[in-house]
Formats: C-alpha cells, sequence, structure tokens
C-alpha cells in the first residue's frame, strides 16, 4: 500500500526544506549506483586497487576436466536449515525452498562437520569428497561458468576455497593438480570481487581476506600473503568498534570470533606467529564482547540480531567449551586437533 | 554498543546505541528492546531469525514485534524497510541512562525515533530493576493520545501454570507478569502467526508464548507492565 503509516510520516517530511534536499541527495545517489556498470574492481579503495589489479593480471589457467570413478555412495550432509543426501551425480542446481541451503551446498560448509566429527575421516569418504569436487567443478567451471550466479558470489566463493583447502590439510592428502588449478581460478575471480560496496563494507570483507590468507598461507604465495594481511587489518580495524562488531548481532559476533581463531589455528600450522599474534589480538577483544551474550560458563548464548546460516550458534560454541559437542558429535576443537 | 546491567540475580542486556551498526549489517529493529535474565536463566528473550527467505516464515523477525519492543501508530522507532528512505529521515537521536538509587535500579532509555509521527512525542522507557520485581514504564509525554502496542517474548523453558493471573514458572521461581491492560496471546493477535515462534538456530523454529498489549497513551497516561518473582 503506497500510502501507508510509513508513507504519510515521510510526504510529511518531504514539507521540510531539509526534506526534499535529503530526499533528492539520497535518489540521485541511488540512480548513480544502479546505472553505472559494477566492473571488476569496484568500489575498491586506491590502496586495494592497485595492489590486486597488479597482482591479479596475467594470470594464465590451464584448466582442464577429471573424469570420476563413481562409488555410487551417498553420503547425507548438513546444509543451513536441512540435512541432503549427496552423491557424485548430484543435481548441483537442485531448488531448495530457503535459498540458503543452495548457498551452503555451494560453499562446501558441509565439509567442516566431517572433518570435525568425533569419528574420523575415512579414506572412502576422502574419495568421495575429492569426486564431489571433480562433479562440482566439471559442472561449474568447465561446463557452464556463470560469474553473476550465486554459486560465484564473492562470499560463497570465500568459503569454498578455504573449505577445500581445509579438507585437504585435515585429510592429509595431496591436492591433485586440476583441483589446485581451480583454486588458483577461483581466487583469481575472488580478487577482482572482493566486497567492497558503495557504502562501505560488511563482514563479508573480512571473509574474503580470510580465504585469500588460507590461499596464500597454503600455495606460500608470500607476495599475496602480505596483501591479504593489510587487507585482514583494513576490514577489521574498521568493523570492530569498542569490542563490538558493526554488525549489530551477537550470533555474527561469535561467527567472526570463529573466522579469527580457525584462520589462527591455520596460520599456527605454517608457523605464521605474527598472523597468529594479530588474530589472538583481534579475538581478546571480540571475546569480550561476546561475555556481554554467553550465559551457564559459555554454554549458551543471547541472541540479538541475525542468527546466520552459515554454521549454527551451538556448532560455533564448542571453540568456548572444550566439554561441548553438537549434535552430539561435532566440535570444532576436534577438527583444530587433526591440523 | 551493548549494554549489561546486573541488579540482584536479574540481568538485563540492552542496545546502548545505534550509531556504529554499518550500512551492510545484521542488526534488527531492537533498540527498546530488553533481553532478561533471572539467575543466568533468559526470561525476556530476542527471538532470534527463522529465515531471510521472504517466503519462510520468522522471515521477518527483525521487526520491532519481535522484540520485546513497542510500536506506536503502528510504526517503529524506524521505519520497517530502511531502504526505501534517506538516512537523514531514519536517523534518530537516542540515548541511555543508568541510575543506581536505594532498592532499585533504572534505566532509562530514550528515543525521538517517533518524532516523525509526531514533533511532541518524547518518548522515554524506564526499567526499573527491584531484587524481586521489574517494571517497564513506557511514557509518551505527547498532548494528543496515540496506540501503543507493547510486545513480549518469554522463553520457551517457562511453563504457564496459570494463564489467568499470567502466572509463569522455570521449575525453580514463579514469575508473575502483570499488565495495566489485557494481554492477547499472539496466537490471537493482529500480529503474524509466525511472532509467537523463537529461532536459536537458523532454520529451526520452536514454538514459545508472549503478550501482545495495546492501549492508547498520551501526556498524562503511561504504560506499565512488571515482572514480579517468588
Amino acid at each position: 500500500m503506497l500510502l501507508n503509516k510509513e508513507n504519510r510520516c515521510f510526504i510529511k517530511y518531504l514539507f521540510t526544506f531539509s526534506g526534499i534536499f535529503n530526499t533528492l541527495k539520497f535518489l540521485i545517489r541511488k540512480l548513480y549506483n544502479k546505472c553505472f556498470r559494477k566492473n571488476d574492481y569496484h568500489n575498491y579503495t586506491k590502496l586495494f586497487k592497485s595492489i590486486f589489479k597488479r597482482y591479479g593480471c596475467n594470470k594464465k589457467f590451464d584448466l582442464f576436466k577429471n573424469e570420476i570413478n563413481s562409488s555410487a555412495k551417498k553420503y547425507k550432509i548438513l546444509l543451513a536449515t536441512k540435512p541432503y543426501l549427496l552423491d557424485e551425480k548430484t543435481d548441483w542446481n537442485i531448488k531448495f525452498d530457503d535459498e540458503e541451503d543452495y548457498e551452503s551446498l555451494h560453499r562446501f560448509i558441509w565439509l567442516r562437520y566431517l572433518l570435525s566429527s568425533e569419528k574420523s575421516i575415512s579414506t572412502e569418504e576422502i574419495n568421495f569428497i575429492e569426486n564431489i569436487l571433480f562433479s562440482w567443478s566439471n559442472k561449474f567451471i568447465h561446463e557452464c561458468f556463470d560469474d553473476k550466479s550465486l554459486v560465484w558470489h564473492p562470499y560463497t566463493l570465500s568459503e569454498r576455497i578455504i573449505n577445500i583447502i581445509i579438507f585437504y590439510v585435515v585429510s592429509n592428502r595431496k591436492m591433485p593438480i586440476s583441483i589446485q588449478k581451480n583454486l588458483h581460478f577461483m581466487l583469481s575471480i575472488l580478487i577482482k570481487r572482493l566486497e567492497f560496496y558503495n557504502y562501505g563494507h560488511g563482514n563479508h570483507l573480512i571473509n574474503n581476506s580470510r580465504a585469500l590468507l588460507y590461499y596464500a598461507l597454503y600455495f606460500d604465495d608470500e607476495e599475496l600473503l602480505s596483501y591479504a594481511i593489510q587487507l585482514l587489518r583494513y576490514s577489521t580495524e574498521s568493523f570492530v568498534i569498542n569490542k563490538y562488531t558493526c554488525d549489530g548481532s551477537s550470533h555474527y559476533q561469535l561467527l567472526l570470533y570463529y573466522w579469527f581463531e580457525d584462520l589462527k589455528q591455520f596460520s599456527n600450522k605454517y608457523k605464521k606467529k605474527a598472523i597468529s599474534e594479530l588474530l589472538s589480538n583481534y579475538n581478546f577483544y571480540l571475546k569480550s564482547g561476546l561475555e556481554t551474550f554467553l550465559i551457564k560458563n559459555n554454554k549458551n548464548m543471547i541472541f540479538t540480531g541475525d542468527i546466520s546460516p552459515d554454521y549454527p550458534p551451538n556448532y560455533l560454541l564448542t571453540l568456548l567449551d572444550d566439554k561441548k559437542l553438537f549434535l552430539k558429535e561435532y566440535s570444532l576443537n576436534l577438527l583444530y586437533k587433526r591440523l | 554498543m551493548w549494554k549489561k546491567v546486573e541488579y540482584g540475580l536479574w540481568s538485563l542486556v540492552l542496545k546502548e546505541n545505534e550509531d556504529k551498526i554499518g550500512f551492510y549489517n545484521h542488526s534488527h529493529h531492537d533498540f527498546l528492546h530488553l533481553n532478561l535474565n533471572y539467575d543466568q536463566i533468559p526470561i525476556l528473550i530476542d527471538t532470534g531469525r527463522g529465515s531471510y527467505s521472504d517466503t519462510r516464515a520468522h522471515s521477518k523477525s527483525y521487526l520491532p514485534e519481535y522484540h520485546n519492543s513497542v510500536r506506536i501508530n503502528g510504526l517503529g522507532y524506524k521505519p520497517d524497510n530502511m531502504r526505501l528512505y534517506p538516512p537523514e529521515y531514519i536517523n534518530h537521536i537516542h540515548d541511555i541512562k543508568i541510575d543506581e538509587l536505594d532498592e532499585k535500579l533504572k534505566i532509562t532509555i530514550f528515543t525521538n525515533g517517533f518524532n516523525r509521527i509526531d514533533k511532541e512525542i518524547n518518548f522515554k522507557r524506564e526499567v526499573s530493576l527491584y531484587k524481586d520485581r521489574v517494571v517497564i514504564k513506557d511514557i509518551s509525554e505527547a498532548k494528543k493520545s496515540y496506540l501503543i502496542e507493547n510486545f513480549f517474548h518469554f522463553n520457551n523453558n517457562l511453563e504457564i501454570v496459570d494463564k489467568k493471573t499470567n502466572l509463569l514458572t522455570n521449575g525453580k521461581n514463579k514469575f508473575r507478569f502483570i499488565s495495566n491492560n489485557s494481554c492477547t496471546e499472539y496466537k490471537n493477535s493482529i500480529y503474524n502467526k509466525d511472532l509467537y515462534y523463537i529461532s536459536r538456530q537458523y532454520g529451526e523454529l520452536e514454538e514459545s508464548f508472549g503478550y501482545y498489549i495495546s492501549q492508547n497513551f498520551n501526556l498524562d497516561e503511561s504504560i506499565t507492565h512488571k515482572i514480579i518473582v517468588s
């Protein structure tokens, strides 16, 4: 309804000088943002535009498809709202009631559960997941690459890069050349589309930098590592103010705490003390903010703001309580012991 | 941004300000909202966020009615759809003051967000924590009379002992909810049917309960609600 109560108030506001001025300014800015095409490196700060343009140029990818030796197995994985039976011939474009399930599937978030289960991952499961990675790459890199689709959204892409890398590290399997090349390709897309937006940035830019750091550590890319640290500092230090994040949500604050703890554990493996110290420092502040919301010796938390579809609060709370298991099976501490 | 205050066995978590909320955020319309715990057990809660998908239940749970908050004349302290309006129209001046007085801790929450309805509204919410009760008082100070809708969401670990007197228990203590007007359970209210759900995990909804109270208030009348523990 056009003339609802809010719009009646807004019309009253429009009859003031500042009201009409502010509205015109607002509409012109909206129009400008809509009309101008969003190119690669859109909205980057000068510094990061020059860094990543230089880093991203002249990269060539000799990508190739993989044959899948199907095992005809199915595994139950956990998505944002429900479990899903995954097999090597899965329909990757399946429609879910909630879009977050689709994104969760393509973020490979479900890998985390396999890696943090009380049961160690078996060779059979490792082979299955590798086939899944081949199946996904064949579909979305070789057959129908569309960088405008949700599958290639930079946040989803960041999570996917991180989860694929941690899968190979925890399972102690050598990453096949084709997967390595796919990751190089994914990174090249990500660095052109880091989440700098018209009105600044949100938590996504921090996760983008986390993906760059994961990649740089795994592939021993010192140049990228230094850029990624700069991006991490830039995105975090303007986002965490007086021990709280600008998200305004207790669960998202816990999620950020997890990203940093996760990255710290990963960088410890590569003996990067400076990164580890930086992240410990960030988490010191985040933890003291989190204490506002934690109850019953960190076993539960008070919710304010949104609840993230990525990782359930009770899964992330395993970080703060050694004895806690999510769904009686999963704990992030188990994953880090396997790193 | 957030403030935790404690008095006796009560603890209250509330939003201190919204100045640092970014444009891209996961914040709700929850200034004025109260997260109230007694002896580490949540009593009044935030209902969470069940889904981001418009077609699914609980996707609008960022709005004030999903919090222990108010609407005046049907409007929240800021517009429901913020992307439609200039920031200068949305931004509100707000403040929190805490006074430790004899036998109580008084928290005064102020916002001028409702002044887009009427410049004379000087909305204040006073929350007084006593050892054995919490008193929540909403004050308008406007000359004209306005409809105020109050929303209260209780943790679903509480059981209703007596519906008529709004007597609740968590097994250890009893809590009586008292309002100066009649309370309607959400299932019977004019609001969405998903208002009585809470979500502690994305995609999962648990049934809970709460009260919806609507009445007029003006210069002379304040609206008072109490939770008394025994």
